[in-house]
């Protein structure tokens, strides 16, 4: 069974605390009618809440099944180790910067702390990135939270970061 | 400029920790190209990680600026929440919480919330009901996609911020 799609819609009061509630909707819509539920349902809410809802997002979860992911982590995987890469857009000065947790150090320059880019894998994922992947009927081609698509890898470097 | 939406991949680590990172993606694709996207964006990552890859979340950010009544109000206090449990079909309890819920929607000498008003009504209705969209009507349901049919109870509480689901 699917797990259910969910609307979460957050809060802030009068003291500037924030909070958020979630609503479990059904999978088999469109993107397009999820937002229009979601407006409205934020209008239903708007009107029984005295705080303000300062925004909202629906979240879809995507099976895994059937690839061939790892199913155990190495002994060696800590989240606090990540491997940190910014990316370029067309847009000067708009990156799309992402750590990968648990990275794994042997993809890093030995005496330095910069990701090898010859490395199969990460050359692989930063052409993903850089250039999309080509799914039916198009290409998606990653971007900056802005939607200003990514066009080239400006920096790589192994980095710490505490948990979380 | 619109909002990308993200697709989030959970990490979990030799210790159990967990760790996310997002990948943001343009707008205008379906449900099913940002599917195929992320299971092969999820090949490419699982190929440099040490980890184990747990969940992949695709969040699609919902443009709100046409709400209207959407002050914040002086009194508003995200501790002060209407407490809402519905059933679904398979008697199954669904909480929903909605933070900064007023005095004037209590009933008087009670924690009830009054379900005559028009405005607690309308969001009960929503729920057990659904809402109308282009095409069909979304029903809101259970984790597991059950539907809610039923209200058991709508109470004022108060609870610590930041916590409520």
């Amino acid at each position: 069974m699917a797990l259910a799609a969910a609307i979460r819609i957050d809060f802030v009061d009068n003291k500037s605390k924030t909070s958020f509630t979630k609503i479990r909707i059904p999978n088999g819509f469109s993107i397009s009618q999820y937002i229009e539920f979601g407006q409205a349902m934020c209008q239903v809410i708007a009107n029984i809440s005295t705080c303000r809802i300062t925004g909202a997002s629906a979240t879809f979860s995507i099976g895994l099944g059937g690839l061939s992911l790892k199913t155990v982590a190495d002994i060696l995987a800590d989240t606090a180790q990540k491997g940190y890469f910014s990316f370029a857009s067309g847009i000067t000065g708009f990156f799309k910067r992402l750590r990968i947790p648990t990275f794994d150090e042997t993809k890093t320059n030995e005496t330095s702390d910069t990701i090898d880019e010859t490395d199969v894998a990460v050359a692989a994922f930063v052409a993903a990135m850089e250039n999309g992947i080509v799914v039916t009927g198009g290409t998606i081609q990653p971007s900056t939270e802005r939607d200003q698509t990514i066009v080239s890898l400006s920096d790589t470097r192994e980095v710490f970061r505490r948990k979380r | 400029m619109a909002i990308a939406f993200a697709v989030v991949y959970t990490f979990e680590d030799d210790s159990g920790d967990t760790a996310t990172a997002s990948i943001h993606v343009p707008t205008t694709f379906s449900l099913s190209q940002y599917t195929e996207f992320a299971r092969s964006m999820a090949d490419f990552i699982d190929n440099m990680v040490h980890g184990i890859i747990t969940g992949v979340d695709l969040t699609v950010a919902i443009d709100i600026s046409a709400l209207t009544g959407n002050p914040v109000t002086p009194f508003a206090d995200v501790e002060e929440i209407g407490a809402f449990k519905f059933i679904t079909a398979d008697n199954r309890p669904v909480m929903v919480n909605i933070p900064g819920i007023g005095e004037s929607q209590v009933l008087a000498g009670s924690d009830d919330l009054s379900i005559v008003d028009a405005g607690i009504a309308a969001f009960i209705t929503a729920m057990e009901s659904g809402i109308a969209v282009t095409g069909g009507t979304i029903q809101p349901c259970d984790v597991d996609e059950d539907d809610i049919v039923d209200t058991v109870f709508a109470r004022e509480q108060f609870r610590a911020s930041g916590k409520r689901r």
